[in-house]
């Protein structure tokens, strides 16, 4: 098992089982305005971001620097 | 709320979809559980997956079968489609990319109320495509939904 930690709020795990390998864990976290999982690589280099109007982290897609909470979105049906 | 879980089996390939939870016109799934595997015969062949939410529904396919988690639950609002269908209309932007081994087996878990959720409508769903692969090994996935 490696890396069974890696966010201090998940939104979610991973667990990878591969009879050649060793088993991955990791966790995932959600973007707050598209709603997408992203496994938590530190050190990646991705540009990720935060929200401080929805407190929380955004997956740095082009759509996602603006703030449109995914759940209000979603709730609505505008998507 | 109740939990359900749903099951199909088809060959990964270019765009295809492995199966898809449909919204109903008034409720929507809350996915909470995705496992990706194969039944094949083990072998070295890279497929990428991606979860996509989808504006259109597919056609045909295979009409599967939801079973519940609590056996005294209602049968779900939620339609579910396995593949190979008529895929269909997604939305550009995936919402998780799994790159995968044939031989590895890959299980994600949400955490309560970090779900993927569909949006309400008949027409909308979130659908596991396979995007690529180097060959066209079974694919069995399972996905499990609230509602």
């Amino acid at each position: 098992m490696s890396e069974a930690s890696t966010a201090r709020q998940p939104a979610g795990y991973i667990i990878i089982v591969d009879p050649d390998a060793p088993t991955i864990e990791r966790d995932t976290l959600q973007c707050v305005h598209c709603g997408k999982h992203w496994i938590v690589i530190p050190g990646s280099g991705k540009r990720r971001g935060f929200c401080t109007k929805c407190n929380g982290v955004h997956c740095g897609g082009a759509g996602c620097w603006e703030c449109r909470p995914w759940a209000k979105v979603v709730n609505e049906g505008k998507r | 709320m109740a939990s359900y879980q749903g099951v199909h089996r088809t060959p990964a390939g270019t765009n295809l979809t492995i199966l898809a939870l449909e919204s109903s016109a008034t409720v929507v799934g809350k996915i909470h559980q995705i496992i990706i595997g194969s039944d094949a015969t083990p072998a070295d062949i890279a497929t990428r997956f991606d979860v996509i939410r989808h504006t259109a529904a597919g056609a045909a396919g295979t009409a599967v079968v939801e079973k519940p988690t609590d056996p005294q639950a209602p049968a779900a609002s939620c339609n579910l489609r396995g593949g190979t269908m008529t895929e269909p209309t997604y939305e550009a932007d995936f919402l998780e990319e799994i790159d995968l081994n044939q031989r590895a087996t890959f299980t994600w878990i949400a955490n309560p109320g970090r779900e993927f959720r569909t949006t309400v409508g008949t027409a909308n769903g979130i659908g596991l495509r396979s995007i690529s692969s180097g060959g066209t090994p079974n694919i069995g996935v399972t996905i499990g939904w609230d509602e």
